[in-house]
C-alpha cells in the first residue's frame, strides 16, 4: 500500500494532474480507506511541498500545480469521506476591493491558501462590500481576506470591517494586503497584514489556530 | 500546447532574427584604420627583443634586423603570413583530458586572474599577505562556481620559495580544481617544468598538444620590448604546442599613447610582433590574442582596472581578433575598489557585459580587487554570479509560437491569471533568471532571514566552500612526479646560480 502513496506522493510532488487522479481512482478502487488516502497520500505530499517552498527549492507556479493535482484528487475523495473529515483547516472569503481591477496578487494567495488545506471563497475583483457581508452571511466563514493595489482603493477596507461589526461578523477574522498596505495600517484599521503569499499563508493558519482556541 | 506545435507549420518567410544582441564599436575601415596603422609601427619602429634565436629567426624569415641594437623592423607580408598560419580556434582541455573549452570566434570564457601579492582574508577582512592556503581557497571557489571555465591562481603565494611559486601554485590548483589552467612562469625553465607537470598527467606531450590543459600567459614590455624571458616562455609554448598570449599590458598614457587608438596601435604591434615570432618557431602553434588595456589615472598613477575605457578597448580587441580569425584574450570582473563594495558591483557587471556582447574567447582577471593587487573569495562568486545575471542576456529572447503564446493569451483572456498555467511552469526558469545572491525578499521577510546584506550572503558561501571536506583531486603517484618535478627544477636553478 504504502508504494501507492508514494507514487501518489511522487506525482503531487510533480504537480501530475492526471496521474494522481488516476492513482486516487486505483487506490478507492482497491477498497482503501478513504480518509487515508487523503492523509498518507495527498495531504503529505502538500506538507512536502510547503517544506520545499519555504526552502527555496520549489517555486510558485509549481506548488500551484502541486496544488491543483491534489485538488482533483482530493474531488474524487470527497463523496466518500465521513462528514467532517473532509473539513478544512478554515473556510476564508477573499476579494480585491470595490474600485480596484487589480486581481492577481490575491489570487496566488487564495491557490496558496487552497493548498494549505483551506477551503476559500473568491469574490474576485472590484467586490462591493456588500457583497463581503453577503458572502459572509452565505458560507459561514470565520475568516476574510482583502486586497487592494491603489493607495485610493486600500480606504475601501475599513468600511468593510465597520460594516462587519455592525452586521454582527465581527468575530471574522480580517487579513489585508496588497503594495501600499503596511502593517501600521492593518492595525490602525483592525485587521492582521501579510506582505506575500507565502506569509499569507502562514498568517491564516496563525489565525485559524486562535480560531480554535 | 500540442495544437501550438502543429501550427508551427506554417510557412514563414523572410525571417531574420537576432537571437542576441548585435553589438559592435568598429566598422570595417576602422578595423583596417588599426591594423594598417600597425603594420606601419612594426615596419617603420620595429620592435627590440632581447633574445638571440628570436632575432636570428626573424631575420631568417625576411626582417630587417639590427643585431647590436637588437631591433627588428618586419614587414607587412611577414605579420599577415603569421595570421594566416596561426589556428582561428584553440580547444582546452581540463585536468581530465575533457575538451571543455573551444577558444574560437563568439565563445565566451571566464575566468580568473594570476599573481595578486594581497588577499583580502575572508574571515577578518584585513588585507595581507597572500598564502599558498589562499590560493587552495581560490581552486576550491572555482570549482563550485559554474560560470568559470577556467582557472587562475588569482594570488602570488609569499610563504612558498618565490622563485618557485608557479609550480607550486599549479600543483594547488590541481590538487582541488579541475578547470583548465591559465598560469604564469617566471622563466623558460618554469615553464618548461609546468609543461612536465601538464603532460604527466595528460599522458605525454603529444596528448597534451592535442589537448592542451595549460595555458600560458605571456606578455611583452611596453613601449616595444621583448625580454629574453618573455621571448623564450613564447617560443618554447610555441614547441610544444601550449596555448600562449602575448597580451601587451601598455598603460595609456604612461607605456602607450594617451589616446586611445594609439594605444590600441601600439599594443597590437607588440602582440603581433609576438605572433610572427611564435609562428616563425613552429607554424600552427595556438596563439591567443589580445591587450591587457589600462589607462594611467594622472592623479595617483595607478594603472586603472575598472572604469568604462576597460571595456571599450578590450572591445575593439575582440573585434580586431575576429577581423585576425585569431582567438581572443579578454579581461573582465575586476575593480579598483578595495572592498567588495558598489564600485565592485558596478565595474564587474560593467566589463563582464562588454567582454561578452563583444565576444571575446578567454576572459581572464574576474574576480580582481584592489587596482589588480588584491585577491577576494567574495568578489569571485560575485563575478559567477555577475555572469549568471549576463548569460541570460545573452541567451535573447524567442520569437517561435509557443515563446509568443497566442493560444495562452486567449485561454486566460480577461483578467485570468498565468501564475497557475502549465506553459509558466514549462518556461519560468528559463525565461526568468533567478540569482544566488541578489535580494529579492520583502523587507520584512530579509529582515527576518537576519537582514543579510549581499557581502554577508558572499562571505557565509566563501566560508562554507572553504570549510567544506573536500577530497585532493590529484593521486598520490601524481603529487610524487609534481614533486620530483619540482626538486629536479630546484636543483636545476642552483646549478644556473652558480655558472
Amino acid at each position: 500500500m504504502s508504494k501507492l502513496y508514494k507514487k501518489m506522493q511522487e506525482a503531487v510532488l510533480e504537480g501530475d494532474e492526471d496521474v494522481v487522479v488516476e492513482l486516487v481512482q486505483e487506490a478507492i478502487d482497491e477498497g482503501l480507506n478513504a480518509e487515508e488516502i487523503l492523509n498518507d497520500g495527498l495531504i503529505e505530499a502538500m506538507n512536502e511541498v510547503a517544506v520545499l517552498f519555504r526552502d527555496g527549492d520549489m517555486f510558485v507556479p509549481e506548488v500551484l500545480m502541486s496544488a491543483n493535482a491534489m485538488q482533483a484528487g482530493n474531488g474524487l475523495l470527497k463523496p466518500l469521506l465521513v462528514q467532517g473529515v473532509s473539513e478544512k483547516k478554515g473556510r476564508i472569503v477573499i476579494g480585491t476591493v470595490e474600485g480596484d481591477l487589480h486581481d492577481i496578487g490575491k489570487k496566488i494567495v487564495g491557490m496558496m491558501l487552497e493548498g494549505a488545506g483551506f477551503e476559500v471563497i473568491d469574490l474576485g475583483m472590484d467586490v462591493k462590500p456588500d457583497r463581503f457581508i453577503g458572502a459572509l452571511k452565505e458560507t459561514e466563514a470565520t475568516m476574510l481576506g482583502m486586497s487592494a493595489m491603489l493607495t485610493t482603493t486600500m480606504t475601501v477596507m475599513p468600511v468593510v470591517i465597520e460594516r462587519m461589526k455592525k452586521e454582527g461578523f465581527g468575530h471574522v477574522k480580517v487579513m489585508i494586503g496588497g503594495a501600499p498596505v503596511t502593517d501600521a495600517y492593518a492595525q490602525q484599521i483592525g485587521a492582521h497584514y501579510s506582505y506575500d503569499a507565502s506569509s499569507a499563508v502562514e498568517l491564516a493558519k496563525r489565525l485559524a489556530e486562535e480560531l480554535k482556541a | 500546447m500540442k495544437e501550438m506545435d502543429e501550427e508551427e507549420n506554417d510557412m514563414l518567410v523572410n525571417q531574420n532574427y537576432n537571437q542576441t544582441f548585435q553589438f559592435r564599436m568598429c566598422t570595417e575601415e576602422q578595423l583596417c584604420r588599426l591594423h594598417f596603422a600597425t603594420l606601419e609601427v612594426l615596419e617603420r619602429t620595429g620592435v627590440k627583443i632581447y633574445e638571440k634565436e628570436a632575432l636570428k629567426l626573424l631575420k631568417d624569415g625576411g626582417a630587417y634586423v639590427d643585431d647590436e641594437q637588437m631591433v627588428a623592423k618586419i614587414p607587412a607580408w611577414m605579420v599577415e603570413e603569421a595570421i594566416r598560419t596561426a589556428p582561428s580556434r584553440i580547444p582546452v582541455a581540463d585536468m581530465t583530458g575533457k575538451r571543455t573549452m573551444f577558444l574560437e570566434r563568439n565563445n565566451v570564457y571566464y575566468g580568473s586572474g594570476t599573481d595578486l601579492p594581497s588577499f583580502t582574508d575572508i574571515y577578518t577582512d584585513e588585507v595581507r599577505p597572500t598564502t599558498l592556503k589562499d590560493i587552495e581557497n581560490v581552486a576550491r571557489v572555482i570549482e563550485s562556481c559554474d560560470n568559470f571555465s577556467f582557472v587562475s591562481n588569482n594570488g602570488l603565494a609569499n610563504d612558498v620559495p618565490q622563485e618557485l611559486h608557479d609550480l607550486v601554485s599549479l600543483k594547488v590548483m590541481r590538487s582541488h580544481c579541475k578547470k583548465p589552467n591559465l598560469v604564469t612562469a617566471t622563466d623558460k625553465g618554469n615553464l618548461q617544468a609546468l609543461i612536465d607537470m601538464a603532460a604527466e598527467m595528460a599522458g605525454g606531450y603529444d596528448e597534451l598538444r592535442r589537448n592542451p590543459t595549460l595555458l600560458l600567459y605571456n606578455e611583452p614590455v611596453s613601449p616595444l620590448m621583448n625580454s629574453m624571458e618573455a621571448v623564450q616562455k613564447l617560443l618554447l609554448c610555441a614547441e610544444y604546442g601550449i596555448p600562449t598570449t602575448y597580451a601587451a599590458g601598455g598603460v595609456s598614457g604612461g607605456t602607450s599613447p594617451v589616446t586611445l587608438s594609439g594605444s590600441i596601435v601600439q599594443s597590437n604591434a607588440e602582440g603581433l610582433a609576438g605572433l610572427v615570432m611564435h609562428q616563425l618557431k613552429r607554424k600552427g602553434s595556438p596563439f591567443i590574442y589580445g591587450y591587457v588595456y589600462g589607462a594611467m589615472d594622472m592623479k595617483t598613477t595607478v594603472n586603472i582596472y575598472g572604469g568604462p575605457e576597460l571595456g571599450m578597448v578590450h572591445t575593439i580587441m575582440a573585434e580586431l581578433g575576429k577581423f585576425y580569425g585569431l582567438p581572443v584574450y579578454g579581461t573582465s570582473g575586476c575593480t579598483d575598489a578595495i572592498r567588495v563594495d558598489a564600485q565592485a558591483g558596478m565595474e564587474a557587471m560593467y566589463s563582464i557585459m562588454c567582454a561578452a556582447l563583444s565576444g571575446a574567447n578567454l576572459v581572464h582577471d574576474n574576480g580582481y580587487t584592489g587596482i589588480g593587487l588584491i585577491g577576494s573569495l567574495e568578489m569571485l562568486l560575485l563575478c559567477d554570479e555577475t555572469i549568471s545575471f549576463v548569460k541570460r542576456l545573452t541567451q535573447g529572447i524567442k520569437y517561435d509560437d509557443e515563446s509568443i503564446a497566442l493560444d495562452i493569451i486567449h485561454k486566460v483572456g480577461h483578467g485570468g491569471d498565468y501564475v497557475s498555467q502549465k506553459h509558466t511552469v514549462k518556461h519560468f526558469k528559463e525565461e526568468v533568471f533567478y540569482p544566488d545572491f541578489l535580494n529579492r525578499k520583502q523587507y520584512p521577510s530579509w529582515k527576518e532571514d537576519g537582514q543579510r546584506t549581499i557581502n554577508e550572503k558572499l562571505k557565509e558561501r566563501a566560508v562554507e566552500i572553504i570549510e567544506k571536506d573536500a577530497p585532493v583531486l590529484l593521486d598520490d603517484h601524481t603529487l610524487k612526479v609534481f614533486d620530483e618535478i619540482y626538486a629536479d627544477r630546484k636543483r636545476q636553478m642552483e646549478t644556473e646560480k652558480r655558472q
